[in-house]
């Protein structure tokens, strides 16, 4: 899918994936508008650190190169979690990229609205590709 | 419709740049700092088209190039603001009192030769202000692996001290592990001891004379990639432009921050080799 590859490449990196909690040796990293129910054969909880991330708005392509917004949402159980993962993510993926590059907006967080959610710091991201 | 070209190669995302300026009789560049907008270099020329009475229009001849360039300052440093006034300002620097609580710097182990490392003298291990001095800091001792086999290392035998621009202090150590007797010297820690120092207090700007013989100031454009890969734009000789220096003070109701808007022309430096006078582009083989 548009952009999948490189936004992985660009999260898929120790410094973040470090944060995440670990389903049977993998992160919790899902490009995916929802959390998995699921995840390697393990339930996923409220209470557990993952990204998920997905477009956020229309890909014009109608371009010769790449312009795609995208939400990268970084959810823990709590705000500093949260918090701290977003700042991680940013600190890795603004302004970098190897054929492709990404500028990043924090924005507030969003807290949970009962106990089946949690903590949510939207990375709001253009990744930009030729 | 199928894809009009598949020719993308210098296709570069947009990531700002470092401006760089070097004055008439210095020899390396010094950055600005933070600007807060694009830089922009138009190339003009005045045109000279003949259209004859039976022959059709001549060849058309250009003369008098220049880039009219502009970018926003964010950094507003006076050495910068002095730099590239050429010599419209002068800068007048005043001490403080002198310091003798300037806290020990470590160089981490893992340095190198030919890299210079600023020299960072805070006020004290109370107070991590950091100051500037007009002249050479003085160091009591500058001495490699300090905790184990301590080995005293000479000024201008196994370290030099350059003025830096770069530096926040205006100063820059470079190590020279070729004279030191350390087996390995670069796997060691530098604790460097500052004796009594002098800061700087103050900076004053000032200007105004009947006329001023202005000195062009070189420019240097330049995007560095993630793999260190440049694309430069080096102007050979610019001016500022008249009203290119906005001094001013926001208001507190302003978003941003304090900045300063600059206009210069670049113009032909006649000393260098014909068609090279006004300026360079450098693209590295793979810059982004």
């Amino acid at each position: 899918m548009i952009g999948q590859s490189e936004l992985y490449s660009a999260l898929n990196v120790t410094a973040i994936t470090s944060l995440l909690t670990d389903y049977n040796g993998l992160p919790g990293l899902f490009f995916s508008s929802l959390i998995p129910q699921s995840f390697n054969g393990v339930e996923t909880k409220a209470q557990d650190t993952t990204i998920i991330y997905y477009p956020a708005g229309n890909f014009n392509l109608a371009l010769n190169y790449g312009q795609y917004p995208f939400y990268i949402n970084c959810r823990a159980a709590t705000f500093k979690t949260s918090r701290e993962l977003a700042e991680t993510v940013v600190a890795n993926i603004n302004r970098k990229g190897d054929g492709f590059f990404i500028t990043c907006e924090l924005q507030a967080t969003i807290p949970p609205i009962d106990e089946t959610d949690n903590h949510n710091t939207v990375v709001s991201i253009t990744l930009k590709t030729k | 419709m199928p894809t009009q070209t598949s020719k993308k190669g210098n296709i570069y995302f947009p990531d700002g740049a470092q401006v760089a300026l070097k004055a008439t009789g210095e020899s390396v560049f010094t950055d600005v700092g933070v600007i807060l907008s694009a830089v922009t270099a138009t190339l003009n020329y005045d045109t000279n088209e003949v259209e004859t009475a039976n022959a059709g229009k001549l060849n058309r001849q250009i003369r008098n190039m220049t880039l009219a360039g502009s970018y926003t300052l964010g950094n507003l440093e006076p050495d910068s603001i002095t730099r590239m006034s050429g010599g419209i300002i002068t800068q007048v620097t005043t001490d403080g009192t002198a310091i003798s609580t300037i806290p020990t710097q470590t160089v981490t182990a893992g340095w190198a030769d030919n890299t210079r490392y600023p020299l960072i003298m805070q006020t004290s291990s109370s107070d991590d202000t950091e100051i500037r001095t007009q002249t050479k800091p003085t160091l009591t001792s500058v001495t490699l692996d300090p905790s184990g086999t301590p080995e005293t290392l000479a000024e201008n035998v196994e370290y030099v001290i350059v003025e830096d621009g770069s530096s926040y202090s205006g100063w820059s150590i470079q190590f020279i592990s070729a004279n030191m007797s350390t087996g390995s010297p670069t796997t060691f820690t530098i604790d460097i001891v500052y004796g009594t120092n002098t800061p700087i207090a103050s900076e004053t700007l000032y200007a105004g004379s009947s006329t001023v013989i202005m000195n062009a100031v070189a420019m240097q454009i330049t995007h560095t990639d993630d793999n260190g890969k440049i694309r430069r734009l080096v102007v050979n000789s610019t001016d500022i432009d008249s009203g290119g220096l906005a001094f001013g003070f926001k208001g507190a109701n302003e978003d941003g921050i304090e900045e300063m808007a600059l206009s210069f022309t670049g113009k032909v430096d006649s000393s260098l080799t014909s068609g090279r006078q006004l300026m360079s582009m450098i693209i590295e083989d793979g810059a982004e």
